[in-house]
């Protein structure tokens, strides 16, 4: 049982029951029984002061995400309060409008009233729910005109703005689920709108690679270790494979050199790896890292607010698996048949299989 | 509620503080009806263990999971059987009220009254200083609602506001959470929304005036079963393979162990009739009457 420790105590993990005696210049060892040293103290008290046994206490963690005192429920801002619109080409200047807010959905928001704001000048209560379309006919002549739904609740007033454009022509909008504003009618916020628009333009540049991170460093970090030689990968045609400084192109684009011949050791440059093979057989490398740059980042948008929702949003993993046979190299290359193009790109298409000799 | 849950079981750095460890002693197996339950103090008798330079840890961090317990002397002073049930410290308190938000209306809890926590607990009631805690419930006589429980979410000081309900003219006593410390707390519970397929059935979190037992679960109970015992597999083999001499002057018969010191001694001596036929050979433990000129080195050398 994980929670149940026997443990028992007896002579033998118990040294403090022998004393010793003077005996005619002798020390003599005796043995008291656990009996009398367990009472054998002041008030009939145990001798065995120091006596202790260990405990184990462990904790069942269970991480439950995000507490929230809305526990049981896992609910969309924009399913509180929310509508739909559309409109046909053969009738441009007639919309439609659905009130998807989930009235039934829960029960504090089951007695509130809506409104619909055309933004033409007209306006109307309304009490339909989706599928009941409502329409609405727009003025003849090209205009945007922006629709508001407007939810009177209990605590406040939700309102969501969507924009249009008559004639309706073929549907696109930018920003299909527009701004949701919450007005409180209590606390030190109260009457003051808040917003939150699913695509924010507020920066001058919307895009997340403009942002600053601090998953890169300015100065690179030194990344370095033993590997695999890959000084056949820029062997030359003619009598003399290697020679200093020379680019090996691969694919139109330099794929890297040898940068120094020495008897010692004989150093490299592949795609911004140096190199050095030793005269050991040792080969080391070193290169630099930045972290994660912003262009390994992807700019997408945020069209949930975790918090409003109540909970934290799943982690999502992605992987590229790349599965190589014999990768012997940090940095070895996985070439394809028409990549080859010297004799080491042969040993490194073959994964070692080939066993390709040249004449020196 | 929240998606991607994960657990694991991770070693307890609670403090001796937070630990209430309870007692039965029992003299043995057979006799364990009528059983008298003590409480040890726990900070005074529990040691966390602690790290050092040569696991990697500082001396001040602690290492978690392993504690040295002490059996005072006072306590386990008989052979027999000692169960230790250890288990979260119990803060005993009344509900005062039970309430809403006054902003958040659907948001319940309850109220705690500072001044009827016990003094050692009250540096638990403070801003999210319960969360976690598990909330148990008491009847009116004194039993406990059994299978029942609930999980604090959060804790926050309040103060009461009376507020109209709608456009009516009653009013009920509300709550809002305040910065400063007050006397009152209020505390939100899970569960305490009703189902959405039963709007209507608000989950029960408690009665003003009902007592109420808030413990933290800063680790899981454990029950240790210590047995004292006179004799084992040691004091056997030294029975068995230990040195032994018989003095054939007067009959003490002596047991040494490895190191040979004295185990046991015993008189050896016969039982006879009038007639003098022998009737019996005895073998008497002497108990604490140790001859000791009877030193296994005195007798060899």
């Amino acid at each position: 049982m994980e929670n149940y420790y026997k443990i028992q105590i007896g002579p033998q993990v118990l040294d403090t029951l022998i004393h010793y005696v003077d005996y005619s210049g002798d020390t003599v060892g005796y043995y008291s029984s656990v009996t009398a040293m367990m009472s054998g103290g002041t008030s009939g008290t145990s001798l065995f002061t120091g006596m202790t046994i260990p405990v184990l206490l462990t904790q069942t963690a269970v991480d439950c995400g995000f507490y929230s005192v809305f526990d049981g429920n896992l609910l969309q801002q924009d399913a509180v309060t929310n509508f739909l619109f559309s409109a046909t080409t053969g009738n441009p200047y007639t919309y439609f409008f659905y009130n998807t807010s989930q009235n039934g959905l829960r029960s504090f928001i089951e007695n509130s009233s809506y409104s619909v704001d055309w933004g033409d000048g007209s306006s109307q209560t309304i009490s339909t729910f989706y599928p009941e379309p409502i329409s609405h006919e727009y003025p003849e002549s090209p205009a945007f005109y922006t629709i508001t739904l407007t939810q009177n609740n209990q605590w406040g007033t939700i309102s969501v703005e969507k924009q249009i454009q008559v004639p309706y022509t073929t549907a696109y909008d930018p920003d299909p689920t527009g701004i949701a504003y919450f007005t409180s009618n209590v606390g030190s916020w109260s009457a003051t709108p808040i917003s939150y628009a699913f695509v924010f333009s507020g920066d001058a540049e919307n895009s997340i690679e403009a942002q600053s991170t601090k998953l890169t460093n300015g100065i690179p970090n030194i990344v370095s270790g033993s590997s695999k030689s890959e000084l056949n990968s820029l062997r030359l045609y003619g009598p003399q494979p290697f020679l200093e400084n020379v680019p090996v192109i691969k694919n139109g684009t330099e794929y890297g050199s040898v940068t120094e011949i020495t008897p010692g050791y004989t150093a490299y440059t592949i795609q911004g790896t140096n190199y050095i093979d030793y005269i050991d057989g040792t080969t080391i490398y070193v290169t630099a890292s930045s972290g994660l740059t912003s262009d390994w980042l992807q700019a997408r948008p945020i069209v949930k607010d975790e918090l409003l929702l109540k909970t934290w949003g799943e982690p999502v993993v992605s992987s590229s698996i790349i599965v190589d046979r014999g990768k012997s190299s940090p940095f070895q290359t996985i070439l394809r048949i028409a990549e080859v193009d010297n004799v080491g790109d042969l040993e490194k298409y073959g994964y070692g299989f080939f066993n390709v000799k040249t004449d020196q | 509620m929240a998606t991607g849950v994960y657990g694991t079981l991770r070693s307890a750095d609670v403090s001796p503080e937070d630990v209430e460890i309870i007692m039965n002693y029992t003299p043995s197996r057979d006799t364990t009806d009528n059983f008298t339950i003590t409480k040890l103090d726990a900070a005074s008798i529990l040691r966390p263990y602690f790290s050092n330079s040569a696991i990697g840890g500082s001396r001040n961090e602690i290492l978690g999971g392993l504690y040295n317990l002490r059996l005072p002397a006072d306590q386990f002073n008989s052979i027999g059987i000692y169960t230790l049930y250890i288990r979260p410290a119990q803060i005993r308190t009344s509900i005062t009220d039970c309430s809403v938000l006054a902003a958040l209306p659907n948001v319940k809890g309850i109220i705690i009254d500072l001044n009827n926590v016990p003094v050692q607990y009250r540096s638990k009631f403070v801003s999210q200083g319960l969360v976690g805690f598990r909330v148990e419930y008491l009847n009116n006589d004194g039993s406990k609602i059994p299978n029942f429980f609930r999980i604090v979410t959060s804790n926050f000081f309040c103060e009461p506001i009376v507020q109209n309900i709608g456009n009516s003219s009653i009013t009920a006593t509300r709550y809002r959470y305040v910065d400063g410390a007050t006397n009152l707390m209020f505390c939100t519970l899970s569960p305490s929304s009703q189902p959405t397929n039963k709007p209507n059935a608000i989950p029960f979190i408690g009665q003003p005036g009902q007592s109420i037992i808030f413990s933290n679960t800063f680790f899981n109970p454990v029950t240790l079963d210590v047995e004292i015992v006179e004799d084992d597999i040691k004091t056997l083999a030294i029975a068995l393979y230990g040195n032994q001499t018989k003095s054939l002057e007067d009959g003490i018969y002596t047991i040494y162990d490895r190191s040979d010191n004295i185990f046991r001694q015993y008189n050896l001596y016969e039982v006879k009739d009038d007639f003098n036929n022998l009737l019996y050979e005895v073998r008497q433990n002497r108990n604490n009457n140790i001859d000791f000129s009877k030193n296994f080195s005195n007798i060899t050398t």
